[in-house]
């Protein structure tokens, strides 16, 4: 007890060379919190958008049941005449969720592929006739067509209009078909797009289970809010957010580590004095042990709110995420402060094994 | 009450050579005894006082505190024997600069197993023993160097310890406080304090009961000083 508030009453008066410790610590666990956060909240704001999607519009015979329409599955890029109308009257203003789905898994030449409904207008894009569609680089080639030949989707025949040039990303391997104009509907919010982007690479069915699993690496595009486009790299340290906690709780360890060491090195003396007054080893340890453990619990305190800030500065989403992630803090500071007590007990433990003759000759 | 049997304490430098600090000295301290250590740089004194407070053991012979063979006891026995039968003071203090004077006083006495009340209680009553009680509440910062010194008796004396052993503890000080330092030792002494003292200063030494001369760590000269004189 005495050697704690020992050593705790030092790091009070002695501020200055505790801030640089500190900051260490603290820089690492704001990095990855702030990835842990940003990571979170992302997953959270994708989530979201997926369930404000509702189920997929199944092709029905017009008049069918609200049940049998409402359905997670497939949809027909070209809905027969007068469906929309009638699953309206049928099921009311609930489609309205259901109006904004703009993608579906699909079937495409018997495998199932990301297939995009892209408005005969939209912004600066080939525009498809019906019956038209445009192929990803990838989709063509592993399909084996060219510009018009016919391709068949969903049991019917398209003619490839264009093969879109590589954009080295989940287009690449789309197809893309027009939305019939009898098939749109006024939609009673903002149209919402959602794409899912993959590698060029990656096979269909990994990526269809990777969002499954977590959805990371899948990115959301709000036309009423901008493009919120996540870079690889956001994604990549998204995805490695747990070797980030490894390293940078190692960095910690090191730092406090070589503190306490230089520490220790500075102490010999008052370790000596220690001595003299009757310390014993046990002591001489645990002040050094409870120095660095306050630093590394600071260095938690004050990184998890530097973290909580640039998470915050960097994505504003994420502010919903920051004060469910209390568990996240206590388990940040935690962690700090177990590197700290690791960090300074071997240096501790050797500063009450010296001898302390030498100190107390000049002493 | 103290007393060292034939200790000899042989350092190894980093180049291999041996340096004999204590070479078989023999030495006795009787209860309320006040000795003063003298001798050159380098004799021993040191190493004579660090062996029988028990910080370093010799490497061959015995110290004995009262009954107790000091260096027979474990590392946390020995510690707490140099926790409440030694204290120490020391030529440049040691004193924690980060606690005031009544936390400095008191720390050994918290060591020791008080309670922080209990203990800054105790080193209450020592201040007013040393006339330090109006800078109780100073940082070692603040004080004179008379005025550490002081503290760092107070410390060294708060658990009550069977013998004080100091080492050069004027050497910091000038005369004027040497002196004041030397009449603080006489009085605690007068109260029946064992007291060590090493120092450099002839004069001072005259003040002790006793003058042990060490050289090259052998005991050269055991002789009565001037307040065994004059009691006698
Ligand atoms: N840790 C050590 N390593 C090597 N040699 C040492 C060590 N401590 C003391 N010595 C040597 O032992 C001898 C006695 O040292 P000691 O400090 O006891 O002398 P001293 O009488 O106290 O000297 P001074 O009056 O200068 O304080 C010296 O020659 C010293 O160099
Ligand atoms: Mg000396």
């Amino acid at each position: 007890m005495t050697i704690m508030w020992f050593a705790l009453r030092e790091l009070l008066s002695r501020r200055g060379r505790a801030y640089g410790a500190v900051l260490v610590v603290a820089s690492a666990v704001a990095l990855s919190v702030t990835v842990e956060l940003v990571s979170r909240a992302r997953e959270a704001a994708i989530a979201i958008q997926f369930d404000a999607v509702g189920p997929a519009l199944r092709i029905l015979p017009a008049g069918a049941s609200p049940q049998s329409i409402v359905q997670e599955g497939t949809t027909s890029p070209a809905l027969p005449p007068g469906t929309v109308e009638a699953v309206r009257r049928t099921a009311g203003p609930a489609l309205a969720a259901l109006e904004q789905r703009r993608v579906a898994w699909l079937p495409v030449a018997g495998r199932r592929n990301l297939v995009m409904w892209v408005e005969p207008t939209s912004g600066g894009d080939a525009v498809l006739l019906a019956g038209e569609v445009a192929l990803g680089p990838v989709l063509a080639s592993s399909l084996g067509v060219q510009p018009g030949q016919m391709v068949e989707i969903l049991g019917e025949p398209y003619r490839v209009a264009t093969i879109l040039p590589s954009r080295a990303d989940a287009d690449d391997t789309a197809a893309f078909l027009p939305t019939a104009p009898r098939t749109r509907v006024e939609a009673q919010v903002q149209p919402t797009e959602l794409r899912l982007f993959l590698r060029p690479d990656a096979s269909i069915s990994s990526v269809a289970s990777a969002i499954e699993i977590s959805v990371a690496g899948i990115s959301v595009l709000r036309p009423d809010r901008g493009a919120v486009v996540e870079s690889e790299a956001q994604d990549a340290l998204a995805s490695h957010r747990h070797l980030i906690w490894w390293v940078t709780g190692i960095v910690s360890l090191l730092c406090l580590a070589v503190a306490s060491h230089l520490d220790a090195q500075e102490r010999r003396r008052e370790v000596a004095m220690l001595v003299a007054i009757g310390a014993a080893g046990y002591d001489i340890t645990l002040a050094g042990v409870v120095r660095s453990a306050a630093l590394g619990a600071a260095g938690g305190v004050v990184g998890f709110a530097l973290g909580a800030l640039a998470t915050l500065a960097l994505d504003a989403r994420a502010a919903s995420s920051v004060l469910p992630a209390l568990p996240l803090a206590a388990s940040a500071i935690a962690a700090a402060t177990l590197v700290g007590i690791a960090a300074a007990l071997p240096t501790g433990a050797a500063a009450a094994l010296r001898d302390p003759v030498a100190e107390l000759q000049d002493v | 009450m103290i007393v060292a049997d034939h200790i000899t304490k042989t350092f190894t430098t980093d180049d291999g050579s041996t340096v004999r600090a204590l070479d078989e000295v023999t030495l006795s301290v009787d209860e309320g005894e006040f000795v003063a250590v003298v001798g050159p740089s380098g004799s021993g004194k040191s190493s004579l006082l660090f062996a029988l407070g028990g910080i370093s053991g010799p490497d061959s012979g015995k110290v004995h505190l009262g009954a107790t063979d000091v260096y027979s006891l474990g590392p946390s026995r020995r510690a707490a024997l140099r926790r409440t039968e030694v204290g120490f003071v020391f030529q440049t203090f040691n004193l924690v600069p980060w606690l005031d004077v009544v936390d400095n006083v008191a720390f050994p006495a918290m060591l020791a197993g008080r309670s922080r009340r209990e203990a800054r209680s105790l080193a209450h009553g020592m201040l007013e023993k040393l006339g330090m009680v109006a800078r109780a509440r100073h940082y070692p910062a603040q004080l004179s160097v008379g005025e550490r010194q002081r503290v760092g008796i107070g410390r060294a004396l708060v658990n009550r310890p069977k013998v004080l052993l100091a080492d050069e503890p004027t050497g910091s000080l000038d005369s004027a406080n040497g002196t004041q330092f030397l009449d603080l030792l006489s009085e605690f002494n007068g109260q029946g304090q064992t007291i060590v003292v090493v120092t450099h200063s002839a004069a001072l030494a005259e003040r002790a009961h006793r003058i042990v001369s060490i050289v090259a760590g052998r005991v050269t000269d055991d002789r009565p000083g001037r307040l065994r004189r004059l009691a006698s």
